[in-house]
């Protein structure tokens, strides 16, 4: 049996290279009419983050939360759920990765960042 | 699709028939099944703050034997009505969901 | 094969102990340790004994939590309590990390000041230039090594105590818990800001940090013991003998004021090496301290995301981890380069960190009684007891005597 607050939700999750892209801040469920409900989809993103913590802290933020992305990996992509859950997309095609690429950007105009 | 976050649910509070609160969701537990993972029963915490609080490992490891013991109880998936995702509501009386050993 | 491990990991320990030694003053404990024996001689010395222990087994907890569950402090914490509660304490943690990290830079700017008559405002962006460059361009592991053990130069405290001759009968006194002599509300809030100085949270959560990257398993948990307990029992006589030379070569009940008035404490014993010594040895502790407090904010935040971080990671690799440390200096330099007195930042920043403690400290304390975590290596009663005590007081002490030392100073 998997518990999914204790052993999927905020848990590390590594990328098809092994590379870290965050933890997973949010599980998707699907409910079903006379069905159990099933899990379609782990989220991982500023945006999701935003949704989880009380409104009070995030309305200083105001514009800036509007550009926060959240990316779905839906379950089929999972390969393993251990100490870290291991999913085989590419993370540095997901929206999640827009921040970290937008930095590199910056980065390697400066010195010395490679 | 209906869907709901599990974020959003743990820590949701229950209701019972009649509209009383009853608990909290404390955990959700999933079976993979012919590849997918499907919710087969919530852990319901009954009690306030405190006694969630006081339940944890470092209490326990300070007050030894007086320490609350928690209440927990299973409830089966069809035994929870999620149809107002803000307001989980149980479809069968407290008493008959069976209790979690700590 | 067995013989060369074994050889390894007794020159790791050894270095695991030297560094712990070389790297243990900073500003805050140089200074707190200063106006302590200035104004009350070595009547505070319990302080330092019981806030020692304190990190002594706090350093072992986390090297225990890396070791059993191979995860740092931070990235444990948002596992285990998700992110809704995490973000408490991380936000307190970096608040006062950095509030930290601005006194630790401010402390060099001062020392640079010393050596060179110009103002510690302008040394301010050169300073964190400085810091920068090592943690961009350089190996993590080889600059800290490096700057702790050239902090060995603080050892000049150790020599300048023995050499003034202090009464044993007296000393051993100052270890016994005694009220205060006179002026209540100072003596308190001096006893927190030991507290303060010596448990400041960034120094577990970075140890973790690297029990973590080097791989600890739970056999390295004994080793773990040793470093701990040695590395820092050893830093921590270092404080003790700042304290003592302070109280022996100052008036009694003296209030220091500025790190000029401070400066010239080491003639006494050292003739005139002793200020050039007291410089270097306060700039190069608080320079090692500013870049150890950056990284542990950075790998704070990147652990508590799930970002890349690590020793060796270049910068392109873990954008948004270089970046936590880069804006984590720039504020840091603020307070210096607008010319805010250093010594007061100190005694502020060591303060809040005493009250903030219990934040740090209480989940980190669940973690350790958490068999997920810890496996069947979790805290005792009287660990758990002990440290849960420590923290509540120094949270406790903060609130009270702050507000109280403020109005009357």
């Amino acid at each position: 049996m998997l518990s999914l607050g204790r052993d999927v939700l905020d848990k590390q999750l590594l990328d098809a290279e092994g590379r870290p892209f965050g933890k997973v801040d949010g599980v998707v469920l699907e409910l079903r009419p006379d069905a159990p409900p099933r899990v379609v989809a782990l989220e991982v993103g500023a945006a999701t983050r935003l949704a989880r913590l009380p409104r009070w802290m995030t309305r200083p933020l105001g514009r800036l939360a509007t550009r926060a992305t959240a990316t779905r990996i839906p379950r089929s992509a999972v390969l393993s759920v251990a100490r870290e859950i291991r999913v085989g997309i590419d993370a540095t095609e997901t929206p999640a990765w827009r921040v970290e690429k937008w930095l590199a950007r910056l980065i390697a105009r400066i010195p010395g960042g490679r | 699709m209906a869907e709901i976050r599990l974020e959003h649910l743990l820590g949701r509070r229950v209701i019972d028939r009649r509209g009383r609160v009853v608990g909290r969701i404390e955990e959700v537990h999933a079976e993979r099944e012919d590849g997918e993972w499907i919710v087969r029963e919530y852990v319901l915490g009954v009690g306030g703050l405190v006694e969630r609080l006081a339940a944890g490992d470092l209490v326990v490891s300070l007050l030894g034997g007086f320490a609350p013991e928690p209440q927990r109880h299973i409830v089966p998936w069809d035994a929870l009505d999620l149809s107002d995702t803000e307001r989980p509501r149980l479809t069968r009386p407290l008493a008959e969901l069976p209790r979690r050993a700590a | 094969m067995q013989r060369r491990r074994g050889v390894k990991k007794l020159l790791h320990v050894a270095l695991g102990i030297v560094t712990s030694f070389g790297g243990f003053l900073e500003a805050g404990s140089i200074t707190t340790s200063i106006q302590a024996g200035a104004e009350y001689g070595y009547s505070l010395l319990w302080v330092l004994l019981v806030g020692t222990i304190c990190l002594v087994a706090l350093i072992e907890m986390s090297g225990r939590l890396a070791a059993m569950s191979h995860h740092t402090i931070a990235g444990a914490m948002r596992e285990r309590f998700g992110l809704r509660f995490f973000v408490l304490p991380l936000v307190g943690v970096v608040a006062v990390s950095v509030l930290t990290l601005a006194a630790e830079l401010g402390a060099v700017c001062m020392a640079l000041q010393l050596a060179t008559g110009v103002s510690f405002q302008w040394w301010a962006v050169p300073v964190m230039v400085a810091l920068w460059l090592l943690l961009w361009r350089g190996n993590f592991g080889v600059v800290e090594n490096g700057v702790s053990l050239l902090g060995l130069v603080t050892v000049v405290f150790l020599v300048a105590a023995a050499r003034l001759h202090p009464t044993v009968r007296e000393m051993a006194a100052g270890f016994v818990p005694s009220g205060a002599p006179y002026d209540a509300s100072r003596y308190w809030f001096l006893a927190v800001s030991i507290l303060g100085a010596t448990l400041t949270p960034y120094l577990f959560y970075f140890y973790s940090s690297g029990a973590v990257e080097d791989g600890w398993e739970p056999d390295d948990v004994p080793a773990n013991r040793f470093v701990s307990t040695f590395g820092m029992g050893f830093g921590a006589t270092l404080a003790a003998a700042v304290l003592v030379v302070a109280a022996l070569v100052f008036m009694r009940g003296a209030r220091l004021e500025s790190f000029d008035q401070m400066a010239p404490m080491l003639t006494d014993a050292l003739g005139p090496w002793g200020f050039p010594l007291f410089v270097a040895a306060l700039g190069i502790a608080c320079f090692g301290a500013a870049l150890e407090v950056a990284l542990a904010l950075a790998y704070m935040i990147a652990q508590g995301f799930g970002w890349n971080w690590g020793e060796n990671v270049r910068p392109r690799e873990a954008a948004r981890f270089s970046v936590s440390y880069t804006v984590a200096l720039v504020l840091a330099a603020a307070p210096a380069a607008i010319g805010l007195d250093p010594l007061r930042l100190t005694n502020v920043a060591m303060a809040l960190n005493a009250a903030c403690l219990p934040l740090a400290v209480v989940p980190f304390l669940v973690l350790m009684n958490d068999r997920e975590y810890v496996g069947d290596r979790s805290n005792s009663r009287l660990g758990n007891a002990f440290v849960l005590g420590v923290v509540v007081l120094a949270c406790v002490l903060a609130i009270v005597s702050v507000p109280l030392d403020l109005l009357g100073g």
